[in-house]
């Protein structure tokens, strides 16, 4: 089979298993659909049969739970259809009295008598006739209001706009067996008006229990009082948990289970469907289909609920979404739809994105989340200096790094912090290559047509400082970068340039400087700016012949021992270049030999191989090898390297060592603190998965 | 008269008792069937519990003509059809265009397919999946059975995801050419 065909094969069974494609990929495979007729059928038939494994899947599961629920529901039907269709029976009653006395009329003379007769009888009976009280019922868990509950379905579409009192009153006074001190005002008595006029529902809705407390567990208070199981929750109230849980248990079965350190400030619901306030602590929702919307509230987001099964959790910074079954839409901070599986972060000064829950695991999603968050706190307050600093005799700049950083923690691009970084990136001539390379994969990321140009000159850049043997050195500005051609600036979307060397660098460069320098170039390849094919084949070339004992160095040498960071990085850069020149790096023995070398070496409380003797080598680099590990491992699509899972032990190790004030220490004293936290930050996101997280935004 | 006529008669009567029976006798088929076409799982149930009402509220319109079973499939495809024509398309597209575009090509076949060609293809598939050698059977039976995603499995079996996925697609495939051997060409689900 060729590769194009597994690759196709393995975008399908993507997609069937449900799994997100991204923009290039979901395109790639519908035009291998739409080009190739034996294919289509092929992958069609194969959608049927793994739709009928699912029905047989499906058919197998929780017979008795469905029957049950399906019972409750059946009853609350019937007993809805048999109030509704008292209702029915005296609105005709009503009618046929008006009809049998217009049919006495006579004409003429008569009408008048007749009229006057007519008006007589029905101001009679209407005043006469009064409704009789409602009947309690048996407390029922999918007990609901009659007319919304029934709306949709033909047979109880029947109510005449006849005022009755809404059904909560009469829950309000069943369950004698409970003496729960309910305050609960006596129903009032609805006289039939004499004009149609419904009395006014303000009235009512003040009084109405929205919930009841089901399994309460130690300390939990109802306006400061404490609470009792069966007892009501009234409207515009809430429900505190000290020390302990309780469920709030809605009449349509809507169950809100509140733990310890919660609180609900406030519970509503009306004809636009039910209101929660949640302002702190941890809540797990069971919420039935619901007519109208539920949308709850905290300090941090808003979420609109029709019926699924979430957790969320109100800390002092942060709200956390996870959702279970079903899918909940945030609408603030910003849109985003969270599906079943995945989770969002509510968080001042970051956009809300859905991701899977289990990208992180094992590690606990919610730790890492914040440490991510403590992480860019402590970034941020470096921002308003935006200086540079001074490493072995070289000007060294943060703010590409921190701006990369911030991209991937979820920041907004609006935010202040995000735009004057943005704007010093943009203001600042390339002048090296680290800067260059990641300027690059930022600019692409965020908006790859509307940088273009400056995508270009980054390219240029890059091909001129290529050294002779294919490494990238340093850098130095090259005049050739400094112009965009006019055709690079009027580009049109799909339009793609290829960008040759105007100079050459020097003799040679290092490693890790290359492996930026590829990530540069695929960045700058993804939006369209090709590097010229000389200039990749000399790269990939330069990695090749490097190789030693399976591994790199930063720079080979006689007796100088590979390291983990720029294994790390050879692999990533090497499934980088290949992919550029069209090989499958699958088929490549230098990556395979380096995996093996990665997976022999693992380990999370170092660089291996990191030698402080080693000349040119004076630094630890232990979280940037996790960080290039971590790319390795994604663009190759290894969650292992040998047995060894990388990203759990990664992020646990991570998240021991973050210091209280967010910062991870970098262990290197010429090193700026800032360096480790970033690619710790970086780490922790699996910033190589860029790509989903866009396009599930 | 046997047992699933009484209860008939019975629900016609009222009994809310005797159409629960009637529920867990057939709810397999109606989910399994919902469960074909939607694959948001939320909604399967949903869905079938509506059939089972509309069949409640409409079981004196049941002749016996047809056996019960496939007068409530007739329903589910209906509620199907409904469903997809309002709000699931619209969710359909907001997982994206692949997924858009394979629950359109889902719903067309339901529109053409008839239903006594889907049970007949359900049966062939039981029978073809008793012959899977026990390794295939047991990854269909951990992944569509037991609910366990590619990534879990491939997690305790130290080995990529992506190659439990290229495997469930191959034992399909030799699911299928059972089933065709089965199943007369035209007619085949």
């Amino acid at each position: 089979m060729s590769s194009e065909r597994r690759r196709i094969r393995d975008l399908w069974t993507r997609a069937l298993a449900g799994q997100i494609l991204g923009c290039a990929e979901e395109e790639e495979l519908l035009q291998a659909i739409r080009d190739d007729a034996a294919l289509r059928d092929e992958l069609d038939r194969d959608e049927q049969l793994d739709g009928l494994l699912q029905a047989i899947g499906r058919s197998r599961k929780d017979a008795g739970i469905f029957v049950r629920e399906f019972t409750d529901r059946l009853e609350a039907a019937k007993d809805a259809t048999g109030f509704v269709r008292k209702i029915k029976s005296r609105v005709q009653g009503e009618r046929r009295r008006r009809f049998f006395v217009s049919k006495r009329t006579s004409p003429v003379g008569w009408i008048a008598l007749a009229a006057c007769v007519l008006l007589a009888l029905v101001v009679f009976l209407v005043v006469n006739t009064e409704k009789p009280p409602v009947k309690p019922r048996e407390t029922a868990k999918t007990e609901t209001p009659v007319v919304v509950e029934e709306e949709p379905r033909p047979p109880v579409r029947e109510p005449e706009p006849v005022v009755i009192p809404p059904v909560e009153v009469e829950v309000a006074k069943v369950e004698p067996e409970k003496p729960a001190p309910v305050a609960v005002a006596p129903a009032p008595v609805v006289e039939p008006p004499e004009i149609v006029t419904p009395p006014a529902p303000v009235v009512v809705e003040t009084v109405v229990v929205m919930a009841r407390l089901e399994d309460v567990r130690g300390e939990v208070r109802i306006g400061g009082n404490p609470a009792v199981a069966g007892q009501g929750i009234l409207s515009g109230n809430g429900v505190e948990v000290a020390d302990g849980s309780v469920a709030v248990v809605f009449p349509d079965g809507t169950r809100l289970v509140l733990e310890s350190s919660s609180k609900l400030a406030a519970v509503s619901e009306g004809a636009e469907g039910k209101r929660l306030s949640f302002t702190k602590g941890r809540l797990q929702a069971a919420v039935t289909k619901q007519k109208a919307p539920m949308v709850m509230t905290t300090p941090h987001a808003e979420a609109v609920v029709v019926g699924t099964r979430f957790a969320a959790e109100v800390t002092g910074d942060a709200t956390w979404l996870e959702v279970a079954e079903g899918s909940v839409r945030m609408t603030r901070p910003n849109e985003v739809t969270v599906a079943a599986g995945r989770y969002a972060v509510a968080a001042p000064g970051f956009d809300a994105v859905s991701r899977p829950l289990a990208r992180l695991k094992p590690a606990d999603p919610r730790r890492v989340e914040e440490a991510i968050r403590r992480g860019v706190a402590r970034i941020r307050k470096r921002v308003p200096e935006l200086k540079s600093y001074q490493l072995q005799g070289r000007t060294v700049y943060h703010a590409e790094l921190m701006l990369w950083t911030l991209l991937h923690a979820g920041v907004s691009e609006g935010d202040p912090d995000f735009q004057l970084l943005l704007k010093d990136v943009l203001d600042r001539p390339l002048e090296r290559t680290y800067e260059v390379a990641v300027q690059a994969v930022v600019l692409e990321e965020l908006d790859r047509a509307k940088y273009r140009p400056r995508l270009w000159q980054c390219a240029q850049f890059l091909a001129d400082n290529q050294c002779r043997n294919g490494q990238w050195h340093y850098g130095d500005p090259s005049l050739a970068s400094s112009q965009v051609p006019a055709e690079v600036a009027r580009a049109k979307a799909g339009q793609r340039f290829v960008v040759k060397k105007a100079r050459d660098g020097p003799e040679s460069g290092d490693n890790s400087n290359s492996y930026y320098a590829a990530m540069g170039l695929k960045a700058c390849s993804d939006a369209g700016i090709v590097m010229a094919r000389e200039v990749v084949e000399r790269a990939r070339k330069c990695w090749l012949d490097s190789r030693q004992e399976g591994g790199w160095s930063y720079k080979p040498a006689k007796g100088v021992k590979p390291t983990g960071s720029m294994t790390a990085a050879g692999v990533a850069s090497l499934v980088i270049l290949d992919g550029l020149l069209g090989y499958d790096w699958k088929q490549d023995r230098a990556v395979a030999g380096a995996l093996d070398w990665l997976a022999r070496t693992f380990t999370v409380k170092d660089n291996p191989g990191y030698n402080p003797d080693s000349e040119g080598w004076s630094f630890r680099f232990a979280v940037q090898y996790l960080y290039a590990v971590e790319r390795a491992g994604l663009l190759s699509g290894l969650d292992k390297l040998g047995k060894r899972d990388w990203y759990a032990e990664g992020s646990a190790s991570l998240l021991a060592a973050q210091q209280p004030d967010g910062l991870w220490p970098s262990g290197n004293e010429q090193v700026d603190e800032i360096w480790d936290t970033c690619f710790a930050v970086l780490f922790l996101r699996r910033t190589a998965d860029a790509l989903e997280d866009a396009r599930t935004k | 008269m046997d047992e699933e006529s009484k209860w008939i008669e019975q629900s016609r009567k009222g009994s809310a008792e005797a159409f629960s029976q009637l529920v867990l006798l057939h709810q397999a088929r109606v989910r399994g069937y919902i469960g074909r076409y939607l694959r948001q799982k939320d909604m399967v149930d949903d869905l079938a519990q509506e059939v089972f009402l509309a069949a409640y509220r409409r079981l004196d319109t049941y002749e016996g003509k047809v056996p019960l079973s496939l007068w409530l499939l007739g329903i589910a495809r209906n509620c199907v059809l409904e469903y997809w024509r309002g709000e699931g398309r619209r969710r359909a597209r907001e997982m994206g265009r692949v997924q858009a575009e394979l629950a359109e090509r889902r719903f067309q076949r339901l529109e053409q397919e008839a239903l006594a060609d889907q049970a007949r293809a359900m049966g062939a598939l039981h029978d073809c999946i008793r012959k899977l050698p026990e390794g295939s059977a047991r990854l269909i039976s951990e992944h569509y059975f037991e609910s366990r995603s590619t990534v879990d499995i491939a997690r305790d079996r130290g080995g990529r995801e992506g190659t439990i996925r290229m495997a469930l697609m191959r034992i399909r495939q030799m699911l299928r050419e059972c089933m065709d051997r089965k199943l007369p060409a035209e007619g085949t689900a």
